[in-house]
C-alpha cells in the first residue's frame, strides 16, 4: 500500500510539474523587448556568462563593455540598433567579430559611449602592413589571415596574449652538414638532411577572453625546442652539445703569447669573461634551466627591449650601439636575427679584434670569408653554421692537444698541418678540411671530421 | 493509515482535475454559438490564447500593426494570416483554407527581412539575409543561430528561434560546444637563400561543452 501511495504521489506531482514546463516552450515569445534606449538593451551576458567570467579574470579589457568591442560605431562597426532611430545592421546584426587590430593599430579609441581612451598600440603589427619585415612573427600574423578560427589575424594575437590553449607542430630539418675547406676557408658541400617534427602542447585555461599580462608571455612556452636545446642538449663530455647559443671563444692570451705559434700556441680560452672584458652575454655557464627564459631570449631577439629593461647591462655591453646594429626598435616581440646582425663587419660586436690577433697568415681574412659566406644561405641555417665552431661540444675529443685551464681539446680542428695546432683552420698552405654535421634543436648534437 | 488514504484521494483528485477540468469546461461552454466568420477573427483568438495576449500587452512592439493603437487582438490576425503564399479560410470570399485554415505560424523574417513588407516593419540587417543591399553580414557573430549549417530546429518557423532568443524574455537553455584550443602546423620553408616559417594549418583542437541559462 505504501509503495503504491508513493508511486501515485510521484506520478501526480510529475503531471503537475510537467504542464508548466510544456507551456514554457512557448512562454514569453510574444513579448518583444524594448531596445530603443541609446545603449544596448539586450544584455549579452545573459547568454554569455562564461565570457563575462573570463573577462573578470582578465588582466586587460576588464573596464570595457561588450559594446566597446562588439557594437562600436566609432570603430566602423555597422550593427543593428534602435536609439530612437532604427538602423538595420550591415556587417553584423547584434555583434561584430572584431579584429584585435581594430583597436590596437591606434593609440586612442572612442568607446561605444563616445568617450575617448588611450590604448596600447601593437608594436610594428599595429603599423601599416604589420610593420617591418624584421619581426620574427610577422609571417604568422600574415598567414593567420588564411584561416577562420578567429577573425583576420586574431589567431596570432590569441596565441600569445590570451589563455586560449594551443598545440604547435614545428616541421623543419634534422641537421645540416658542410665542409670548411682549407683552401681560403671556402664553405662547401652544404646539405640539409632529414626532417624533424617537434610538437609543443600549451594547455591553458582555454579562455579566449582572458588576456594575460604581457610580462607573462614566455617565449619558451612555444619555442620549447629551443629551450631544450639550451638546457638539455645532447650529453657529451666534458661539454654537452648545446646549440643555439654560442660559446664565446676568447683570444685572451693567458700564456703571454700575443700571436701564438706552433711552439708556444696561443691560448683560446673559454673564460667567464668575453673578449670585451665582460661576463659572457649569451653563453650560459650553469643553471641553464633558470637562465633560459624570455629575458634571455630578448638579449638577442630584442636588444632594444632588453637594454631598456636592463639599464645596467645596457651600459656594460654597450647595448645602445648594439641596438643600433639591429632592427629591434622596429619589431613586435622578437627580431629575426643572424649572428652577423651583431657580429658582422663593422658592427659593435664585430669580432675582428678577436680574430685578427689569434694567429698569423691571414686567418682574419679566412674567418671573415667564412662569415660572409653564411649570409648567402637561408637565415634558418646561419646560427648552426656558426655553432659548427662555437658549440663547446665540438671540442670534446681528447686528442692530446689539451688547452690547460679550459677543458678545451683542440685537434677536432687543429690536428693536422705543419702548424699542428693551427693548420686546418689557420693556414691556406695545407688545404685541410673540416666536415661539420650539426643537428637542429632540440638535440643540437655536433660531429667534426678533420682531414 | 486513514490520513494517508485521505491524502492519496486528495492528490488523485487534484491531478485528475488538472487534466480533465479545463477540457470539460471548454467542451460544454458556448459550443452552440457560432462566430460571424466574415468579421475579423483577431479578438476571438484570445479565447484560447489568452496567455499570448498577456504577453502581447507587455510587449514593446507590434501593438499597432493592425492599424489600431494598443493591443486588442487584431494583431493576431495581421501576423498569423499575413503570409500571402498561403490560402487561409475566408468567410467573406467563401474560401476554404488550403495550406492553412485559421492561422499559420509566421517567421519573423517574413516581415523583418523584407523591406517592402506591408507593415513598415524595421529590417533586421547584419545577417546577410534581408533584401537590403547594405546587409552584407560578413562579420556577424550570431549567424549560426539563424541560418548556420550546424543547427536546425522546427520549434518556430525558419530562423525565428534566433530572433526570439534575444528579442524576447523567453528562457533559453543553451548548450555550447566549442573549441578552447587550436592546432597550429608550421613548416620551415626554404627557397634558395631565404627561409621562413609558413603556417600550413590552423584548426580546432580540443572541444568543450558548457551550458548557459538565459533567464
Amino acid at each position: 500500500m505504501r509503495w503504491m501511495f508513493a508511486v501515485i504521489v510521484i506520478i501526480s506531482l510529475s503531471l503537475i510539474a510537467l504542464f508548466p514546463s510544456t507551456f514554457s516552450v512557448l512562454q514569453n515569445t510574444h513579448t518583444v523587448s524594448n531596445i530603443s534606449s541609446p545603449s544596448n538593451d539586450i544584455p549579452c551576458a545573459s547568454c554569455h556568462s562564461k565570457i563575462a567570467a573570463e573577462l573578470n579574470n582578465s588582466v586587460y579589457h576588464t573596464s570595457l563593455s561588450c559594446e566597446d568591442c562588439h557594437r562600436n560605431p566609432y570603430l566602423g562597426q555597422t550593427v543593428a540598433y534602435d536609439n530612437g532611430s532604427i538602423k538595420p545592421g550591415e556587417e553584423a546584426h547584434a555583434a561584430v567579430k572584431p579584429r584585435c587590430l581594430d583597436c590596437h593599430s591606434k593609440t586612442t579609441i572612442t568607446l561605444a559611449n563616445g568617450s575617448v581612451v588611450a590604448i596600447a598600440k601593437a608594436d610594428a603589427f599595429g603599423d601599416a602592413g604589420y610593420g617591418s619585415d624584421y619581426s620574427a612573427h610577422k609571417k604568422f600574423v600574415q598567414d593567420a589571415l588564411n584561416f577562420n578560427i578567429g577573425v583576420a589575424e586574431n589567431e596570432a594575437c590569441l596565441s600569445c596574449h590570451t589563455e586560449f590553449s594551443m598545440s604547435i607542430e614545428f616541421r623543419y630539418f634534422l641537421n645540416i652538414s658542410y665542409t670548411k675547406s682549407g683552401s681560403s676557408w671556402v664553405l662547401q658541400n652544404f646539405n640539409v638532411n632529414g626532417t624533424r617534427t617537434y610538437i609543443k602542447v600549451l594547455t591553458r585555461t582555454g579562455a579566449k577572453h582572458q588576456w594575460i599580462n604581457t610580462t607573462r608571455i614566455n617565449c619558451v612556452s612555444c619555442h620549447k625546442n629551443i629551450y631544450d636545446a639550451l638546457v638539455n642538449g645532447t650529453p657529451q663530455s666534458p661539454y654537452y652539445a648545446y646549440t643555439h647559443s654560442p660559446i664565446e671563444i676568447d683570444s685572451a692570451d693567458y700564456g703571454g703569447n700575443t700571436y701564438g705559434n706552433w711552439v708556444n700556441p696561443k691560448d683560446h680560452d673559454w673564460p667567464l669573461n668575453n673578449y670585451w672584458g665582460n661576463p659572457r652575454y649569451h653563453y650560459i655557464e650553469s643553471n641553464r634551466a633558470i637562465w633560459v627564459n624570455s629575458t634571455y631570449c630578448i638579449k638577442c631577439h630584442n636588444a632594444a627591449k632588453y637594454a631598456n629593461q636592463n639599464p645596467s647591462d645596457s651600459l656594460t655591453y654597450d647595448l645602445i650601439n648594439v641596438t643600433s646594429d639591429t632592427n629591434s626598435t622596429l619589431v613586435h616581440a622578437a627580431e629575426s636575427v643572424r649572428c652577423i646582425t651583431c657580429h658582422g663587419y663593422g658592427k659593435t660586436k664585430d669580432p675582428y679584434d678577436v680574430i685578427a690577433p689569434s694567429g698569423r697568415w691571414g686567418n682574419e681574412i679566412g674567418h671573415r670569408n667564412f662569415m660572409n659566406q653564411t649570409e648567402s644561405y637561408a637565415r634558418t641555417f646561419n646560427g648552426d653554421m656558426c655553432m659548427g665552431c662555437h658549440e663547446a661540444a665540438g671540442h670534446n675529443v681528447d686528442d692530446g692537444a689539451y688547452e690547460s685551464g679550459s677543458n678545451m681539446y683542440c685537434n677536432s680542428c687543429h690536428s693536422y698541418g705543419g702548424y699542428a695546432r693551427c693548420g686546418a683552420c689557420h693556414s691556406d698552405s695545407y688545404n685541410y678540411n673540416i666536415d661539420v654535421i650539426i643537428e637542429s634543436e632540440p638535440s643540437g648534437n655536433i660531429t667534426h671530421n678533420t682531414y | 493509515m486513514a490520513i494517508e488514504k485521505g491524502l492519496l484521494a486528495l492528490i488523485i483528485t487534484a491531478a485528475i482535475g488538472v487534466l480533465i477540468l479545463p477540457t470539460t469546461v471548454s467542451i460544454f461552454s458556448g459550443q452552440h454559438i457560432w462566430y460571424d466568420v466574415e468579421s475579423l477573427y483577431g479578438e476571438k483568438c484570445l479565447k484560447c490564447h489568452a496567455d499570448i495576449y498577456d504577453e502581447l500587452v507587455v510587449s514593446s512592439y507590434h501593438d499597432s500593426i493592425d492599424g489600431v493603437s494598443g493591443f486588442g487582438g487584431g494583431e493576431c490576425y495581421v501576423c498569423h494570416r499575413a503570409n500571402e503564399s498561403i490560402t487561409y479560410a475566408n468567410g467573406s470570399s467563401n474560401t476554404p483554407g488550403e495550406e492553412a485554415h485559421a492561422a499559420s505560424s509566421i517567421a519573423c523574417a517574413y516581415c523583418h527581412f523584407n523591406s517592402s513588407n506591408r507593415y513598415n516593419a524595421p529590417i533586421a540587417g547584419g545577417f546577410g539575409l534581408s533584401d537590403l543591399a547594405t546587409d552584407i553580414g560578413l562579420n556577424s557573430t550570431h549567424f549560426e543561430i539563424l541560418s548556420g549549417t550546424s543547427f536546425s530546429s522546427s520549434i518556430y518557423p525558419d530562423e525565428s528561434e534566433g530572433c526570439v532568443i534575444c528579442h524576447t524574455p523567453v528562457q533559453v537553455k543553451i548548450n555550447f560546444t566549442t573549441y578552447d584550443s587550436y592546432s597550429l602546423v608550421v613548416n620551415n620553408s626554404i627557397a634558395g637563400s631565404t627561409s621562413q616559417w609558413v603556417v600550413e594549418s590552423i584548426s580546432p583542437g580540443s572541444w568543450i561543452n558548457y551550458t548557459e541559462y538565459k533567464k
